[in-house]
């Protein structure tokens, strides 16, 4: 069993504290890439007070939490597990890596590696799935590597730019994520192997 | 410009049309429905349970005064021509203007009302949301245990996009779930055939 449920090889996983997270989020809002990755609603600005007005009503952001580097403690996304249905145990997840230094670096598939560790040792969930933008190739490639499937193509769901895009939905399940575990577990006795 | 718009009741059909839903008249028909974990799954979107009368007729109500504060999502009752039955609802949760897309969930009561009028009612549905809401995509999400709506949805030209594994669970068994869309270029060709 690990010792720290939320820390990755890269980072770890903390609660939200409004009052300190809300200026990290309202500062990604002004990057319009960023926005544009992560919603299909109009990119928007939020201030600092909304956000923290947000987190601080709180019960619908129960499994959200801010990503925070190892190395010297830097908040640089978030990541939220929302929607979930206890009958059937499923949910879906949203990430974003705000700070544009960290992306494309394995943060965030860190990230979603805990989480997803937390949601299928602890939550006892069946399935979580995710909706990504087919503009987002570096998003794409980061789940699967997290273990998503590809599950199907919503065509022409997003008009922007004066253009119509495709969102992929991808999805994994408890069982898929559990034959990682053990192929992950195989390849590292297999690296020991060679190396002693 | 002819006038093509004007002389025509997008919610008459010939057996069917769409009304508006009334929370007092209708809780009873929706109570007996939410015995059914498929139309119970979309309408409460929770862990299913039958619910009284008073619980659906609450919802109904705050369904009707969300949707006219906030114009995303619009609600219909199907009922047979000149009768006070409901039969049936339709309803698109949200509207997203932006994007010209929305989801559409559309019920029946009774089985046989669903073979003999949900062609029918379907055309409206479509009609409505591609002419009325200038929509460019109609999704229709679905459970594998809903093989007669699965089959509707096919034949009119909705091709399954997504296939959502195991996401529901009912009597003791995970089902496949489905999303299923028709594009207005497609559905306008198909109109254009069937005409």
């Amino acid at each position: 069993m690990k010792n720290t449920l939320f820390e990755g090889q890269l980072v770890r996983l903390v609660p939200i504290e409004p009052e300190r997270d809300s200026r990290n989020i309202s500062t990604w809002s002004k990057d319009s890439d960023y926005s544009r990755l992560l919603d299909i609603s109009p990119a928007v600005m939020y201030n600092p007070k909304l956000v923290q007005n947000w987190y601080e009503k709180g019960e619908q952001h129960e499994h959200v939490f801010m990503i925070q580097t190892l190395e010297d403690d830097r908040m640089i996304g978030f990541i939220n597990l929302g929607g979930i249905n206890w009958a059937a145990g499923t949910g879906w997840v949203g990430i974003g890596i705000g700070d544009p230094g960290y992306r494309g670096k394995g943060y965030g598939t860190d990230a979603m590696k805990v989480l997803l560790y937390y949601a299928f040792t602890e939550l006892n969930l069946h399935r979580i799935d995710l909706d990504v933008f087919e503009f987002n190739r570096r998003a794409i490639r980061s789940y699967e590597k997290a273990g998503f499937k590809y599950e199907g193509t919503e065509r022409e769901r997003i008009f922007k730019e004066d253009q119509r895009w495709d969102i992929l939905n991808m999805g994994i399940l408890k069982s898929d994520w559990e034959l990682l575990q053990e192929e992950h577990f195989v390849e590292m006795k297999s690296e020991s192997r060679v190396s002693a | 410009m002819e006038n093509t718009m004007i002389g025509k009741s997008l919610f008459t059909g010939r057996q069917v049309e769409l009304t508006e839903l009334d929370p007092e008249k209708d809780a009873q028909a929706i109570s007996i429905w939410t015995k059914q974990p498929a139309f119970n799954r979309k309408f409460f979107n929770s862990t299913f349970k039958p619910r009284p009368m008073s619980e659906v007729k609450k919802k109904l109500q705050e369904m009707l005064k969300e949707a006219d504060e906030n114009r995303q999502a619009i609600y219909f009752a199907i009922r047979k021509i000149n009768s006070p039955e409901l039969i049936g609802m339709l309803w698109f949760p949200w509207v997203d203007a932006q994007h010209q897309t929305s989801s559409m969930y559309l019920s029946f009561g009774e089985r046989e009302d669903l073979a003999s009028l949900g062609q029918e009612a379907l055309d409206l549905a479509t009609y409505y949301a591609f002419m009325e809401l200038s929509l460019h995509r109609l999704a229709v999400t679905l459970g594998a245990d809903e093989p007669e709506w699965i089959a509707l949805i096919e034949e009119n030209g909705f091709l399954r996009e997504v296939l959502r594994r195991e996401n529901i669970f009912t009597e003791g068994h995970y089902l496949d779930e489905y999303v299923y869309a028709l594009l207005k270029p497609e559905w306008k060709e198909r109109q254009s055939r069937r005409s």
